[in-house]
């Protein structure tokens, strides 16, 4: 059958698609007004080859005709669903084209080339692929370990942090159950937990409006652990993610703090010497034991003016300008050491031997220490 | 666990802990380093996972075959150590390989 008497070329005129009819060198026989719009012809005289119709670059790089006679061979080849020909419209403007090669069983044989301009795809897979590498490097740099479990409670996400947090090595953790995690004593509990964060219609739970939880890394340690989880609707069930952070370091810098402190609050609470810590403006922050034993108060000092506290025996003018002198030159960095007279609870007036001494930071002073101690008592 | 380095055209170098047997796209994928699509999941049928191997490292990483060679065509700017990463399988002895990247896999 010649080309010419079947038919094919009126059917492929009304074709919405571009297309081309060539011959076994490669040459065009016909093309559809399609194909004209798309190339920026107005009607193909016939005869020149297609691959006119591609850049200089394409067609030194590939072998163009080799390829549609393979796509025409080989309908379902696995490269066609990935790489495409760019073709070069008379203008000059690069078209990136998805090709399908159809055999037209004439005498002798001619082609059919169907063109698929595929630039909006491109543009939409390239917006895709950079979205998605942008989400997984900030992924793998994450500090906390992020993990999604699918509907299953497979994981199917894993970040570099989770795979070092737990102890797996690069893609260990990916398709394991979620319970792998998960002290076998927290296992039961979990699952019902899960359910009832699937059901409630808040999307996530932040970390701190959860109890502290435990993991278990892969050589069964078990691991402080706080999570902020998220639940995300997929066309396959919900995906869960968690944004999990190792408490451990957190903990053993409290624990740390909290052995600093101690020890430090035994040294000032069994001094022998009394003190109080002051504001750099003069007021009591705190007194230790020996303070209060000497000068007992029955009204509260924390926030006081150390000047107005009852104790001083001057007279309140004489008081209040010495101890304004003293805290003064406390707060200006200098220290500051005399005697002082208090009177007692039983009445007696006792000499102190008092000093101020300025905390300095950066320059600036950030407390008063006061120390006195008694110079009547013996044991002081 | 050999160590391979990825360097993207504008230098940028990603360090990456490649599982022995590993193909070096689906290593490069898995860590989303830039510059590797890897769009056919390995199949060798899209061209996307294409890399310039160090000419020191061309005996261990062999000969690309007639088909990584068909599909070579259609990768951009290839020259004579060019191979798409999906072919090659990590080794031991590929500890440091540096593989430079093209601008762009299309």
């Amino acid at each position: 059958m010649k080309l010419e008497t079947i038919g094919a070329l009126s059917l492929l005129g009304s074709f919405p698609e571009p297309a081309l009819v060539i011959d076994a060198a490669g040459d065009i026989r016909y093309g559809n007004p399609a194909a004209g719009t798309l190339l920026g012809v107005d009607g193909f005289r016939g005869g020149e080859s297609i691959t006119t119709y591609m850049p200089e670059d394409e067609r030194s790089r590939l072998r163009p005709l080799e390829w549609l006679k393979r796509w025409a061979d080989v309908p379902d080849a696995p490269e066609i669903r990935h790489v495409h020909l760019v073709c070069r419209s008379q203008d000059g403007t690069r078209i990136p084209t998805r090709v399908r090669v159809g055999r037209l069983e004439t005498e002798p044989p001619h082609y059919v080339v169907l063109l698929q301009d595929i630039r909006d795809e491109q543009t939409r897979i390239q917006q895709t692929r950079e979205a998605h590498r942008l989400a997984a490097r900030m992924l793998a740099i994450s500090m906390d370990a992020v993990l999604a479990v699918d509907a299953s409670f497979k994981v199917i996400h894993a970040n570099v942090a989770a795979e070092r947090l737990f102890g797996y090595p690069s893609g260990g953790l990916l398709n394991k159950p979620l319970n792998l995690l998960l002290p076998e004593r927290f296992r039961m509990a979990h699952q019902p937990a899960i359910d009832r964060f699937a059901a409630e219609p808040a999307p996530a739970r932040l970390m701190g409006e959860r109890a502290e939880i435990v993991g278990l890394t892969r050589s069964g340690e078990e691991v402080p652990l706080e999570a902020s989880i998220a639940k995300i609707t997929t066309a396959n069930g919900f995906v869960f993610t968690a944004q999990v952070r190792d408490l451990r370091p957190r903990k053993a810098a409290e624990a740390t703090l909290r052995e600093t402190l101690a020890s430090l609050r035994t040294v000032f609470e069994n001094a022998l010497q009394a003190m109080a810590l002051l504001t750099p403006d003069g007021r009591v922050r705190e007194m230790n034991a020996a303070a209060r034993q000497l000068l007992p108060l029955d009204t509260p000092f924390a926030g006081e003016a150390f000047s107005a506290l009852p104790f001083w025996s001057a007279s309140p003018d004489d008081r209040e300008s010495f101890l304004r002198q003293a805290l003064a030159a406390a707060a200006a960095g200098r220290v500051y050491r005399g005697d002082v007279s208090v009177r007692l609870p039983d009445g007696a007036e006792h000499t102190l031997d008092f000093s101020l001494t300025p905390v300095m930071e950066g320059g600036d002073v950030r407390a008063i220490i006061a120390e006195a101690r008694d110079l009547l008592r013996g044991d002081a | 666990m050999p160590k391979i380095v990825y360097v993207e055209h504008n230098g940028t170098a990603h360090e990456v802990d490649v599982a022995v047997g590993e193909s070096l796209m689906q290593a490069a994928v898995n860590h989303a380093i830039p510059g590797i699509d890897g769009d056919c999941g390995g199949l060798c049928a899209c061209g996307t996972c294409h890399v310039y191997v160090p000419a020191a490292f061309a005996a261990l990483t062999g000969t690309p075959d007639e088909l990584e060679q068909g599909m070579l065509e259609f990768a951009f700017d290839t020259n004579e150590t060019s191979r798409l990463s999906c072919q090659i399988k990590a080794t031991e002895a590929m500890e440091g390989m540096r593989l430079q990247l093209p601008a762009r896999q299309y």
